[in-house]
């Protein structure tokens, strides 16, 4: 059986997220990510009640957990990010839909050669009109596969602030193969976190 | 006659809709998402709906399952609506078992 992942859960209070854990796994997900934040304790806590797999996602150079934590950071512009790149170690860089029209070639190539994974956020797209999706599809589908071939598979995570907008794993991978990704099932799979940079004490 | 699979999704929904409301909204994303002509190729059709339990059965053509899927993945009016296929089966039959396994007060 797939364990499906969804690395980008973006709520900061309690009762929510814990209705959010209940919803996620109910629509199959096994495999979950968050922000350090001043309640990334009872987070842990939440996950380990509904026996989900964690990963904490840190933007602090020393985070509170050495162990399951990656350091993820937002897509800002090009140069910006190319400089953060080469000064620390980025495991994930969230790229949104307003800013993916910056991406080009030159910085995949970059950041594969670094092993930073890209991630998009579905979240994003269930609020495009259809106009603004009929422009963005094809950068979208071009980027991903770009960085497929470059052999830096992306992560589709879900970056949801809402209950209402989790989506599932089926239907996601649905929509990414209507868009010309095909394996789209393993980006959303753990499969996809092997190569990813955990953080190493030194 | 038919030329074509059929495909039979069991589909639940969270918002309170009713029958002729989902069935409109499915046939107008899947439209809106990709076109008059797949949509006539689709076949999509409401064959069962329960809105206590909030699930509804759809019948399809097999070869646009992933196209069904992504209009179920972006289903919205004049705001975002949520729902998951749970169950895609090539007979009724094993569907009504599913949901009579699994949800309380359907009819046998």
């Amino acid at each position: 059986m797939k364990k499906y992942i969804d690395l980008y859960i973006r709520i900061n209070s309690i009762d929510s997220f814990k209705n959010v854990l209940y919803k996620i796994k109910e629509f199959g997900y096994k495999y979950i990510g968050f922000e350090e934040d001043q309640i990334l304790d009872k987070k842990i806590e939440i996950c380990n009640l509904y026996r989900l797999d964690y990963i904490i996602r840190s933007k602090k150079y020393v985070p509170k957990y050495k162990e399951k934590t990656v350091y993820a950071t937002i897509f800002e512009n090009k140069k910006e990010s190319m400089e953060e790149i080469k000064r620390y170690k980025i495991n994930i860089i969230t790229v949104y839909l307003s800013k993916i029209n910056e991406l080009d070639e030159e910085f995949i190539n970059f950041i594969s050669q670094r092993r930073t994974k890209i991630e998009i956020l579905y979240s994003d797209f269930l609020y495009l009109n259809y106009g603004e999706l009929k422009d963005l599809i094809p950068k979208i589908s071009r980027i991903m596969k770009y960085a497929i071939k470059k052999g830096l598979s992306p992560i589709v995570s879900s970056g949801i602030k809402e209950e209402k907008e989790i989506r599932s794993p089926k239907e996601v991978a649905a929509f990414l193969r209507c868009i010309g990704i095909e394996d789209a099932e393993l980006l959303l799979d753990v499969k996809n976190l092997k190569e990813l940079f955990v953080y190493e004490v030194l | 006659m038919k030329f074509y699979k059929r495909r039979y999704a069991l589909v639940k929904f969270y918002d309170d809709l009713n029958k002729e409301e989902l069935e409109t909204l499915v046939e107008n994303n899947f439209r809106s998402l990709f076109g008059v002509i797949d949509a006539a190729y689709s076949n999509i059709k409401l064959v069962f709906f329960k809105p206590n339990d909030k699930l509804a059965v759809f019948r399809l053509n097999n070869d646009y399952l992933d196209q069904f899927r992504a209009t179920i993945f972006f289903l919205r009016d004049s705001k975002i609506r949520q729902a998951r296929i749970i169950l895609v089966s090539g007979t009724l039959k094993k569907i009504k078992l599913y949901i009579q396994e699994n949800v309380k007060n359907w009819p046998s």
